[in-house]
């Protein structure tokens, strides 16, 4: 028991000590040794002997003035060498502004990326003039960091002399005249990241002091440190598929608020016309992390969260295929994140969208990426690693452990989509990991795979990330189809309308989706020929999606619907989502994509699919199967409040904005000067407001009802597939005896067996083999 | 198809995938921060939780109970389970490799450069500046470039009327803007295509000594201990023909680096290591695991009932063989 402590305290302690690192970083820009050549690397021990003078640091800036910096450093310890010998160096960095050597001292100092640092000649002195020339924006504050390293000269000659040197650090912070007037300002620039950093340690916090408490109300006689450490342990090393999945939906829960936190800070932002509540870094890291956030950290973790729960369950496995390897795809996951906001700590975010294009993303210093992008790129390739393993591991089971009866072709849909998404996945993602590898490793070890300056080619990089990105969109919207699939099957008291033709449509949509990738780079210059390709496969896959539509359609009007939750949810993405389709149609036409590309019409597109698609797919997904992993229903009268209060919310925000894009106003902007635009954009913000605010009914709702829920029993809903066989919460293994799954039609007693034919084949409901 | 319900018990938490995921973290930070002491540390890290994996797995003996499970239904039926996970997982890595070679053939194929070079074609074209008998763009692409996109650059300048200078082929950072891949530097001469000989040679080779092993392995007439010695001698062997893959490996990078400067300063020198260093970083996993094995095989780990691990291992190994028979030619030879 006590091995048990010293492990899970010792591991809990690493990660604590990784998030309280964080704020200390400041990624290089151009990575490792870059620029080690005549620059100063300071050698020997950092001792703080070694005293910086700077003089002529001014205390607040003009924009575009220069300012003559005159460094010394000195050591009465270290006497240095002759004046010949090595004696002394520096490097300094500012966070904005640009560099040049003083007057008679071109020799001897030189610029760098982001700064400067002396010459090989200039190593031979210990005071130098530097020509620092303030940035044209004075809303800003510009850090300085300095380096000096005072050197005793055995340098001289072959082989390294770097002992008995001692370097030091000198800091300074100045504000831009504009920060600094209208007093008070200067604390309003650095609001926003406050805010925002404050809000998601403050959610942790709470967050770990409600899984304490769940722990502590589990057995409150028993709670001690060991049974603490015991229970951790078992979430911490958990194999089994229910608990990992578990761990993947309160993970994406988590993100889920955070990524909606930073949306309401940049809302905020966009509200008015000419704001600056955020400055334009802040924008862009907020935006970027926002849409990662969304995808990859919520919507990707929630849709892994139900494949865990529910694949073992309905196709009657006891597990999954590799327990072990599902695990690890988590924790990959999991730390992925600490990565990706590394950066955002330190107020130095990625700003490079969640498209991450080249050659801004893979270039540092004043023109480039901040310095926070290089983890957030090292985090996006753990994010590939772990998608691969549990989409190995999905598709591992599916294929190979589907239960007597559970053949292909009588499989439940949402296995069946959750197959299809798993198996895009898995094949795009390569692209992805080798893009963002290149990418990361143009940032670090300096490749110049993107680099046009130096024959590298930046658009390889839309291509590299759309082959991936486009079946990404599919992969998180396939499974959200199989959610609604099953939920108005059960609803309607019926099997689902036309079975096969919605498997063939899967299959269809899985296959398209990989040959329409140029559809977001109908305006990159490419080959006019390869343009029109994409153009049709494009709009092709309107077809598969078409028949899905009519297909959910043809189940209600054939079922009597009852009107739980998750019914509404499923109702409200019908709704939604064929309206995000139909926006998404205007796209493959090249011609209107010119006008169209880069606006908000394209943001109001891909959040009626991902919001009004996929979110309230895995919402309804929540009503449906809480129960199962609970055994006890969700409060059906606040999710009522919730449903209507997310559905009008969410139309009232993102409606408006087809008219914004139409209009033509940018996205990834921080802010715009057309007043005529300031009256949508308020409304918008405000009922992303009132929006996010219900998200807080839902999360109580899960807490409430875990506790004080109605019970579920089997099958609450009257559901036909494997999963309502079992007990809820189900045993571990999932299964005592394997089961055997019956026929839908037959269960559900909805269609007579009918002749052969084709066309009453694909009409039919779920076939028989 | 029932299971014996002590099986149930069977249900056992790891510590490894959350160590090894920490390590993961705490390597890719250190990296990115250029600290090497971070970098370390993960490294440890990772290497704890690839040995707590490996406790996990030693008492393995190829049985249900251990999670051996037999496919059923359409297309596994009857195959291991971690035989079609191996499989899938291949499917990914032959993604990867499609990856690498998707980029680089974009760039052989002289995509980009061409692009700018094509503009420039047709100004001169348009502005009547174009060589003599040079009316189409084509014709003037191919008086600039040889069909291995080596620029002709004295012809071009004629043949563009001067639009293409020298200093076309030299880009803002002074490298060339054209590629110079590393098959021209190592078919220069025997002894640089040497080593990239024998180690197509070693890596085929050990795909044959894995196969062997594997045969020793599943022989139930050989003596127990006769056996573990064969296994782990041929395991030995894999695991020497590999090493002197990489040791070979870093010695013509040292070589095309320090006598041909070619380094990752161009484009082509950036596909050339990034690919080759992919491909040894998989040999050198390999190389990992096989340590593993071999030290399994000198406790007496392998036996016919559990020796398909060695199958599945071989797997990779010969997907890593393979993936090596086409980047020898695409990057060596061509
Ligand atoms: C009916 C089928 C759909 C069509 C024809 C379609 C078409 C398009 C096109 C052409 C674009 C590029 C617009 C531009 O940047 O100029 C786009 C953007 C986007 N679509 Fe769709 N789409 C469809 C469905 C979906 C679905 C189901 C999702 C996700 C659930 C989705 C998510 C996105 C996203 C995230 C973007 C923006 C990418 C970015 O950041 O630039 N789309 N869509
Ligand atoms: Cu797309």
């Amino acid at each position: 028991m006590s091995k048990n402590k010293i492990r899970v305290f010792s591991l809990l302690f690493v990660v604590f000590i990784a998030l309280a690192a964080t704020p200390q970083i400041t990624s290089f820009p151009t990575g490792v040794g870059a620029n080690g050549n005549a620059g100063c690397t300071c050698h020997s021990g950092g001792a703080g002997t070694t005293t910086i003078d700077v003089v002529g640091m001014p205390d607040s800036f003009t924009g575009g003035e220069s300012y003559e910096l005159q460094i010394s450093i000195s050591n009465p310890a270290i006497p240095g060498g002759e004046l010949t010998a090595n004696m002394g160096g520096f490097r300094l960095f500012a966070s904005a502004g640009t560099f040049g050597a003083g007057e008679n001292f071109t020799d001897l100092v030189q610029e760098l990326e982001g700064g400067a640092t002396h010459t090989e000649l200039g190593n031979d002195v210990r005071d130098w003039v530097v020509i620092w020339t303030a940035p044209d924006s004075e809303g800003q504050i510009v850090d300085f960091t300095l380096h000096g390293n005072a050197v005793n000269g055995n340098a001289v000659g072959a082989g390294n002399g770097n002992t008995g040197d001692a370097w030091s650090t000198f800091e300074a912070s100045v504000p831009g005249a504009a920060a600094l007037g209208g007093g008070g300002a200067l604390i309003e620039q650095a609001e926003p990241y406050e805010v925002a950093i404050a809000a998601i340690s403050f959610g942790i916090t709470l967050f770990s002091l409600m899984l304490v408490y769940v722990f502590y109300r589990n057995n409150p006689e028993g709670f001690n440190l060991n049974g603490l450490a015991a229970w951790l342990k078992k979430w911490l090393t958990t194999t089994d598929h229910k608990e990992v999945g578990t761990l993947y939906f309160v993970y994406s829960f988590l993100f889920l608020f955070i990524g909606m936190i930073f949306s309401l800070l940049f809302r905020i932002q966009l509200s008015v016309a000419d704001n600056d509540f955020l400055t334009q870094d802040q924008y862009n890291s907020f935006f970027t992390l926002h849409g990662t956030t969304m995808i990859f950290l919520a919507a990707m973790p929630m849709i892994a969260a139900f494949a865990n729960w529910i694949i073992p369950l309905q196709i009657g496995a006891k597990d999954l295929a590799f327990p072990r390897i599902n695990a690890m795809g988590f924790w990959v996951l999991a730390f992925s994140s600490i990565l990706l906001y590394g950066g955002v700590m330190s107020g130095e975010g990625a700003d490079i969208s969640w498209t991450m294009y080249a050659p801004y993303s893979s270039s540092g210093g004043e023109k480039g990426a901040s310095a926070g992008t290089t983890l957030f790129v090292a985090g996006i390739v753990m994010l590939g690693m772990s998608s691969t393993l549990s989409g190995v591991n999905f598709i591992a089971t599916i294929m190979a452990m589907r239960a007597p009866g559970v053949t292909w072709m009588k499989m439940p849909l949402f296995t069946w989509s959750a197959f299809v998404a798993n198996a895009m996945l898995y094949i795009s993602l390569p692209a992805l990991i080798i893009g963002t590898v290149y990418l990361y490793l143009d940032r670090t070890i300096g490749t110049v795979f993107y680099t046009a300056a130096s024959g590298g080619d930046p658009i390889l990089w839309a291509h590299l990330f759309w082959f991936f990105g486009h079946p990404e969109v599919y992969v998180v919207i396939v499974p959200a189809f199989g959610i609604v699939s099953e939920v108005l099957a059960t609803s309607a008291k019926r099997s689902i309308f036309g079975y096969r033709s919605m498997v063939y449509a899967l299959a269809g949509i899985g296959v398209l989706g990989f040959v329409v990738w140029g559809h977001h780079m109908l305006t990159s210059g490419m080959d006019p020929t390869l343009r029109l390709i994409m153009m049709l496969t494009t709009m092709l896959v309107a077809i598969p999606t078409g028949v899905k539509i009519f297909n959910w359609l043809a189940t209600l009007w054939g079922g009597s619907l009852v009107f739980k939750t998750h019914t509404l949810w499923s109702l409200g993405f019908l709704v939604t989502f064929t309206m995000g389709g139909i926006s998404g149609m205007f796209f493959p036409v090249a011609g209107l994509d010119t006008h169209f590309h880069d606006t908000y019409f394209v943001v109001a597109h891909f959040h009626y699919v991902l919001v009004g698609g996929t979110i309230f797919g895995m919402f309804s997904a929540i009503y449906y199967w809480y129960p199962k992993a609970t055994g006890r229903k969700l409060d059906e009268k606040l999710g009522l409040l919730h449903f209507v209060i997310t559905f009008i919310g969410m139309n009232a925000v993102f409606w408006p904005m087809h008219q914004l894009g139409i209009e033509g106003m940018p996205r990834r902007y921080h802010t715009y000067s057309v007043d005529s635009w300031t009256e949508l954009n308020s409304f918008i913000t405000l009922s992303a407001l009132i929006m996010g605010a219900a998200q807080f009914i839902l999360a109580w709702n899960l807490i409430k009802s875990y506790k004080y829920g109605e019970e579920s029993g089997k099958d609450p809903w009257g559901g036909w597939s494997l999963e309502w066989t079992t007990t809820s919460p189900p045993p571990t293994p999932s299964f005592h005896e394997i089961p055997t799954q019956g026929d839908a039609n037959i269960d559900h007693h909805a269609y007579p067996e009918s002749s052969g034919g084709l066309f009453s084949k694909m009409w039919k409901g779920s076939g028989s083999k | 198809m029932s299971y014996d319900d002590h099986d149930d018990h069977g249900h056992h938490g790891s510590w490894a995938p959350i160590i090894a995921s920490l390590g993961t973290m705490i390597f890719l930070f250190g990296f990115s921060e250029a600290n090497m002491g971070i970098t370390a540390i993960g490294i440890v890290v990772l290497v704890w939780g690839m040995f707590t994996w490996w406790k996990d797995d030693l008492p393995f003996d190829g049985s249900e109970e251990m999670g051996e499970l037999e496919a059923y239904g359409t297309p596994f039926g009857g195959m291991k389970i971690r035989k079609a996970g191996i499989w899938l997982f291949l499917m990914s890595e032959v993604m990867i490799f499609g990856s690498f070679f998707g980029a680089y053939i974009r760039m052989r194929s002289g995509w980009n450069t061409h692009w700018t070079l094509r503009d420039k074609a047709q100004e001169a074209i348009d502005t009547g500046v174009a060589g003599e008998g040079l009316t189409d763009i084509d014709s003037i692409v191919h008086a600039c470039m040889t069909d291995k996109h080596k620029p002709l650059v004295a012809d071009c300048n004629d043949a563009t009327g001067g639009l293409v200078n020298e200093t076309f082929w030299i880009t803002d950072a002074g490298t060339p803007a054209y590629h110079h891949v590393a098959a021209e530097y190592i078919t220069a001469d025997f002894w640089t295509l040497l080593p990239g000989a024998i180690n197509t040679f070693a890596l085929i080779l050990s795909s044959f000594t894995v196969v062997l092993a594997l045969k020793a392995a599943k022989n139930a007439d050989l003596e127990a201990r006769v056996r573990d010695k064969k296994v782990r001698n041929y395991l030995a062997i894999t695991l020497l023909l590999g090493t002197i893959f990489l040791i070979l490996k870093l010695w013509e990078w040292n070589h095309l680096i320090h006598d041909y400067d070619f380094t990752i300063s161009t484009l082509a020198g950036s596909f050339f290591y990034v690919t080759t260093g992919a491909h040894g970083i998989h040999v050198f996993i390999g190389l990992i695991f096989i340590t593993y094995f071999i030290y399994k095989a000198h406790i007496g780990g392998w036996d016919p009932n559990n020796a398909q691990s060695i199958e599945y291992y071989g797997l990779y190994w010969h997907f890593v063989d393979l993936a090596w028979v086409i980047i020898f030619p695409a990057f060596y030879l061509y």
